[in-house]
């Protein structure tokens, strides 16, 4: 299990997170990311890294140790 | 024979991907859609790491062909091959610069949680795709087809090609708050 984080002294907003991860991220009005908060699955894992890398600003991580909240 | 005429069509496909890289890497990261980005992005990933096998390829091709003599030495310093010694001094340079921007790439996930690395990874990156330019000079003055109108327009329309992607980066640029600021939502 693992959790999707964001680093807010890195986001600039580009948008590529929600467009590859829109079950989990969402944006706002500013085009910024919104988290869902959702656990991604083991299945999912290979989507999420791959979003993780497609994000310009280094800004998206996963963070594997969360075990739940 | 085989080996050079393998060197000679490794090295100009070479080129023509990292071409290909540098110039989807200028468009993609002043692209403002995020679905474009991503395909841009992707492009350009796939693009160089080809690149780097087939530039992997004409190195040992090169090197192991009997036709010129370039020992392996001039992997490690440049200067004093015996065949066309300053063309040679400027591939392997273009190699450095080539084989450490695909690095800096490829390394670019991994080392995101050191912020001074993330900080500096564009300037790393761009700084050695210099390479490419490099590339280019190695292709107009080594090699046995440099002069023949085929190559030389290859040549030419590589050099182009990422100068044409520069100007319509130039040309297209908005900074992403501007954006943000006329998005209709």
């Amino acid at each position: 299990m693992a959790r999707l984080e964001i680093d807010w002294t890195r986001c600039d907003g580009h948008g590529l997170c929600a467009t590859l991860l829109g079950g989990d991220v969402a944006l706002d009005e500013w085009g910024f990311p919104v988290l869902k908060g959702r656990e991604i699955t083991a299945g999912e894992l290979p989507d999420a890294r791959r979003a993780v890398l497609a994000c310009p600003a280094l800004a998206l991580r996963l963070d594997k140790s969360v075990k739940g909240y | 024979m085989t080996l050079w005429y393998v060197a000679r069509a490794a090295g100009v496909v070479a080129m023509i991907m990292f071409t290909l890289a540098a110039a989807l890497g200028i468009v993609s990261s002043g692209n403002r859609r995020p679905d474009r980005r991503f395909w841009l992005q992707y492009v350009h990933r796939s693009a160089a790491v080809t690149g780097l096998v087939l530039l992997i390829a004409h190195v040992f091709a090169v090197i192991a062909d009997s036709n010129v003599e370039i020992s392996p030495t001039v992997l490690l310093w440049p200067f004093g091959s015996g065949y066309r010694p300053f063309a040679m001094a400027v591939g392997t340079l273009a190699l450095y610069g080539l084989v450490f921007a695909t690095i800096a790439g490829a390394a670019r996930g991994r080392l995101a949680r050191f912020a001074a690395f993330s900080r500096y990874w564009r300037t790393i990156h761009i700084a050695a795709s210099v390479g490419w330019a490099l590339s280019i000079g190695h292709a107009l003055l080594a090699g046995t087809d440099r002069t023949a109108p085929w190559m030389l327009a290859i040549s030419l329309s590589c050099l182009t090609a990422v100068v044409g992607a520069g100007f319509y980066r130039a040309h297209t640029y908005a900074p992403p708050t501007l954006v943000r600021a006329g998005r209709a939502r």
